[in-house]
């Protein structure tokens, strides 16, 4: 685990991957959009909570892309409400919305279409990116939202990971549209010791 | 002008499809899994379909599949994300005339659809 943590190319994969979602996301909404990572980090499983950028009361919209292939895993964005709203309202431009919820939630039918979308774009981006590094094809599942609050969000995925993997890989990142500046987390949680086991020579 | 036929489980890609193609073509169905894109290629026989892959159910190449079965002539373009290669080799070889990569912009989906036309 020690010599995954040591890579430099943590780093750069998140510069790598987040160019490429900027580059995704200016053409679908046809504004420049950056993408910035804050911060790159390898954290144990059972520690997710006290990486990201919320707190254990906090409400988020969380969506899950689960991938396969030679490196199983999944990935997480996770949403403030307001942020995941503000987003959908940008990528709706021109679109109707009846504004119809099933159940009375923060983001309409629609709303939630389009953060799905937007999160696939960006999960897309993520897992490209390992697997360009890693000269392997990966398989997306399409993505899957929940609303809830984020220790709940998280520890669904985490008792998926935990299976195969201790660790995870968390970057915080900002994306600025415009004059918004919206914020989300992205887990990409993939079976580390199969990363290693690639880099090392397989 | 030409009738399409969107196929997706996005609600949103397929509003956004329809803002895109609107003024030049008519959309004359829509479904949002591959099980009800087959039956509704039956009612609507379009012209061209845009077809995702990633779908519940029945994927978009099943779908193909089985589309292209009773209709050879069909001209079905497949709607990926990046990093779905194999997927789109698999969607060729299942009958699709072309593909569009997500995330979409205007002219690239309208010039696909020009180009099997």
């Amino acid at each position: 685990m020690l010599a995954l943590g040591k890579l430099v190319w943590l780093n750069e994969m998140g510069k790598k991957a987040s160019e490429m979602v900027a580059a995704s996301l200016s053409g679908m909404v046809g504004m420049d959009v950056t993408m910035e990572v804050a911060s790159a980090a390898i954290v144990a499983v059972n520690e997710i909570l006290n990486v990201v950028e919320f707190g254990p009361e906090d409400v988020a919209v969380g969506v899950y892309v689960g991938f396969e292939g030679e490196i199983g895993g999944s990935a997480l964005c996770l949403y403030r409400p307001e942020d995941g709203k503000a987003f959908a309202g940008i990528l709706l431009a021109g679109i109707e919305d009846d504004h119809s919820s099933s159940d009375g939630k923060i983001l309409s039918d629609m709303e939630e279409s389009a953060l799905l979308e937007l999160s696939n774009v960006i999960t897309s981006g993520f897992i490209d990116a390992w697997a360009d590094e890693l000269k392997l094809a990966l398989t997306q599942h399409p993505p899957a939202l929940v609303h809830d609050f984020v220790p709940a969000i998280v520890e669904q995925i985490m008792t998926d990971i935990a299976q195969k993997s201790a660790y995870t890989i968390a970057f915080n990142t900002r994306l600025l549209v415009t004059d918004m500046n919206i914020g989300l987390d992205i887990l990409v949680l993939p079976d580390v010791t199969a990363i290693e086991r690639l880099r090392s020579g397989r | 002008m030409a009738n399409i036929m969107l196929v997706d489980d996005s609600k949103f890609m397929r509003e956004l499809l329809k803002k895109f193609l609107s003024t030049k073509h008519t959309i004359v169905g829509e479904a949002d899994d591959g099980t009800v894109a087959v039956e509704k290629y039956e009612e609507c026989k379009p012209d061209v379909v845009l077809m995702d892959i990633v779908m519940p159910h029945m994927d978009g190449i099943a779908a193909t599949r089985q589309i292209m079965r009773s209709h050879p002539d069909a001209k079905i373009i497949m709607c990926t994300s990046v990093g779905q290669e194999k997927k789109v080799k698999a969607a060729i070889e299942a009958g699709a005339v072309g593909y569009i990569t997500k995330p979409f912009q205007g002219p690239n989906v309208l010039k696909e659809i020009e180009s099997v036309l």
